[in-house]
């Protein structure tokens, strides 16, 4: 395996270390200092292991909320039916497949399937130490792996059973291929780069705008760099798209499927917010991120000299940047035109954002630990970066539940909340919503879901619905707390909240039906989305 | 490939055929529905706190439903209509509407609890008060 790297000696990290980052020796007990310095990496990135997991695990065992329960649902399916219902889901199955085998193994309780997004996220841990460690030497390892251990977009995706903490560690894998295949020339982590990228795209659609994102900032590294860096740059770049794309192709025809029949109609368009929601959801807040933005700009200062801004250390900040950026962009433009943007969506280029914040510290002399250390301490707060009430679903089912019978009627006023429904009820329901009778209630088709959603006229579903009751069973209306405007305004959401108003007052306006019980009796709030529940009996 | 290795995947295996990670959900009408292993519905008693506090306060209590579809969770502290009675409402906001309606004039608002004074002595309505002011913010 040649590598291409004929001027400066890139694929040397402990060269690039000496060069890269002031000395600063840090007052350190004896005991310590007396440790080789395997040992001493080891036990740090212990200790960054254990914090997180203190950290994280406080709330790994609360309730769903309804994007949990539909991943759920799917993957208790059998394996092979798997592939055919994610094409009305609209996801990649990656995680999906594993967290099929993750419940085999262990159950499909809330802390059960919680802790396979725990895994992951811990992974980027030592990950990150090593990508640090390869591309800006020993200290911005040491900090990448601070970062991700503290990271508030870790904390929360990390307790929550969906692909973001799997895509965060492929997008770590990513861009540690990426820099060091294409701005050291090491032709092994192109192949690296190139089987994260396939993967991410198996996880989540944004792997699109991440490997799209890529190709501009190999554009920009071309456009700045001399021959010892473009020699082969392109070829070696078709290959690696070329080998993601091939990779790909077995889920292709899905993929096209559900791009021209499923969308994300509860999403707007975004505006100019991105900065503000990444300083929120990445680094965890403006404080944070103002500290860590200081850290890592006193370390990038020095490329705005002339003599520096051509160093291969700036070329490594700006093509880490620009993949950041590129990805931002592209994902924010593809958005004015089918919505698809949420700051949970940024998986894939967080570990960039913290590999170029930590690089960055690590070059700021004793400010960049000093920022690191301040930060570290605003992060350091358990339940502030993890909701800690994700929706009342669990007590409606705990509720309601008791009081039901078999072949009893649920209707659910937002379709995809069906899911986080059937999975607090007990078995032997019939499930409807307000877009029409449910067949399968684990999972979600969002196969032309709005044109359906607007053709269900209530006036029509309800009494149909109705008929089928008799005398004596039960209907347990099941339907959103909209009292927040965001959320409400997108056209898929909006409806919902009309909707569910128009079921309820045909329900409430049958003289057959008698109000038995509502739910819940404790409402502590939610992070995403609620919901209130009537029970009624057909008299 | 070693030994070790081959029993690890063994074991993985035997996991994963056996498939004893997912439990089956209890039908709808099985008694002791929340007992039953595989029913993940949970009630969120909001009592807990103070039920915990009047117990270590040494304050005889008892937990009912009040009366009526809405089923609220209530506790009495001492004997009926003599004792403190605290009702316990889905939201502060409930609460605090009912109060603002001139719905409930004889209750003292407590976050989303509706404290009854009753003819209670001063000393045990204090102590009531303070469990009841369990959680409440602000």
């Amino acid at each position: 395996m040649a590598t291409t790297t004929t001027g400066e000696k890139l694929s040397i990290p402990e060269a690039i270390e000496s060069a890269f980052i002031p000395d600063v020796d840090f007052p350190l007990p004896r005991f310590i200092k007396e440790l080789p310095a395997w040992a001493r990496v080891a036990l740090i990135l212990f200790i960054l292991v254990v914090a997180s997991l203190v950290l994280r695990t406080r709330s790994v065992g609360q309730q769903y909320w309804m994007d949990e329960a539909i991943t759920v649902g799917i993957s208790a399916h059998h394996l092979s039916a798997i592939p055919g219902i994610m094409r009305q889901d609209g996801s990649p199955p990656l995680f999906y497949l594993l967290l099929h085998f993750w419940m085999l193994m262990v159950g499909n309780g809330m802390a059960a399937t919680h802790w396979l997004s725990e895994i992951f996220a811990v992974l980027t841990i030592p990950v990150g130490y090593w990508g640090g460690l390869r591309i800006a030497g020993k200290r911005a390892g040491l900090m990448t792996a601070a970062l991700m251990a503290s990271s508030a977009f870790l904390d929360y995706y990390s307790q929550e059973t969906r692909m973001y903490a799997l895509m965060t560690l492929l997008g770590m894998f990513g861009t540690i291929g990426f820099i060091r295949g294409f701005v050291f020339r090491e032709r092994r982590f192109v192949i690296l780069f190139s089987v994260s990228e396939a993967l991410m795209l198996y996880t989540h659609n944004w792997a699109l705008f991440f490997g799209a994102g890529s190709v501009l900032a190999l554009a920009v590294l071309y456009r700045i760099s001399g021959e010892e860096i473009r020699e082969n740059l392109i070829r070696d770049a078709i290959f690696a798209y070329i080998g993601a794309g091939i990779l790909f192709l077995p889920w292709l025809p899905n993929f096209i499927f559900q791009s021209t029949h499923t969308a994300a109609p509860w999403n707007t368009s975004p505006r100019f917010g991105a900065p503000v929601q990444i300083a929120q959801s990445v680094y965890g807040g403006a404080t944070v991120a103002s500290i860590l933005v200081i850290g890592m700009l006193v370390g990038y200062a020095g490329f705005f000299r002339k003599a520096e801004r051509a160093s291969p250390k700036a070329k490594i900040a700006l093509v880490l940047f620009s993949l950041i950026f590129f990805t931002l962009l592209l994902g924010w433009i593809a958005s004015q035109i089918t919505p698809a943007w949420n700051p949970r969506y940024f998986a894939p280029i967080v570990p960039a954002i913290m590999m170029l914040t930590a690089i960055g510290m690590s070059r700021a002399g004793v400010v960049g630990p000093l920022c690191l250390l301040v930060a570290l301490i605003f992060l350091a707060r358990p339940d502030v970066y993890a909701p800690q009430h994700k929706s009342d679903m669990q007590d409606i089912g705990g509720e309601m539940g008791p009081l039901m019978h078999q072949h009893d009627l649920v209707i659910v006023g937002q379709p995809e909340q069906t899911p986080l429904a059937y999975y607090y009820l007990p078995a032997g329901l019939r499930f409807s919503s307000t877009i029409g009778p449910v067949k399968d209630p684990s999972f979600v088709n969002w196969i032309n879901a709005l044109p359906r959603y607007r053709a269900a006229n209530p006036n029509k579903v309800v009494p149909a619905e109705l008929s089928k009751l008799k005398k004596g069973q039960q209907v347990l209306y099941i339907r959103p707390l909209t009292e927040g405007e965001t959320g409400w305004d997108a056209p898929w959401t909006s409806e919902i909240r009309r909707r569910s108003a128009q079921w309820g007052k045909i329900l409430s306006a049958d003289t057959q039906l008698t109000v038995e019980a509502t739910a819940p009796h404790n409402y502590r709030g939610a992070c995403c989305v609620a919901d209130s529940a009537i029970l009624y009996v057909k008299k | 490939m070693s030994l070790a290795k081959v029993a690890v995947v063994c074991g993985f295996m035997a996991l994963l055929l056996s498939a004893c990670g997912i439990q089956a959900k209890p039908e709808a009408g099985t008694p002791h529905l929340r007992h039953q292993k595989g029913f993940h519905g949970l009630v969120d008693d909001p009592r807990l706190p103070q039920v915990s506090c009047l117990k270590s306060d040494k304050l005889p209590y008892r937990e009912y439903y009040a009366d009526g579809v809405q089923h609220l969770p209530a506790i009495q502290v001492g004997a009926r209509a003599q004792g403190p009675t605290m009702i316990f409402y889905p939201t502060d906001g409930i609460a605090q509407g009912l109060q603002i309606m001139g719905q409930e004039t004889g209750a003292e608002v407590i976050g989303a609890l509706l404290v009854y004074p009753n003819s209670a002595r001063s000393s045990e309505l204090t102590k009531v008060e303070a469990c009841a002011a369990i959680g409440v913010k602000g």
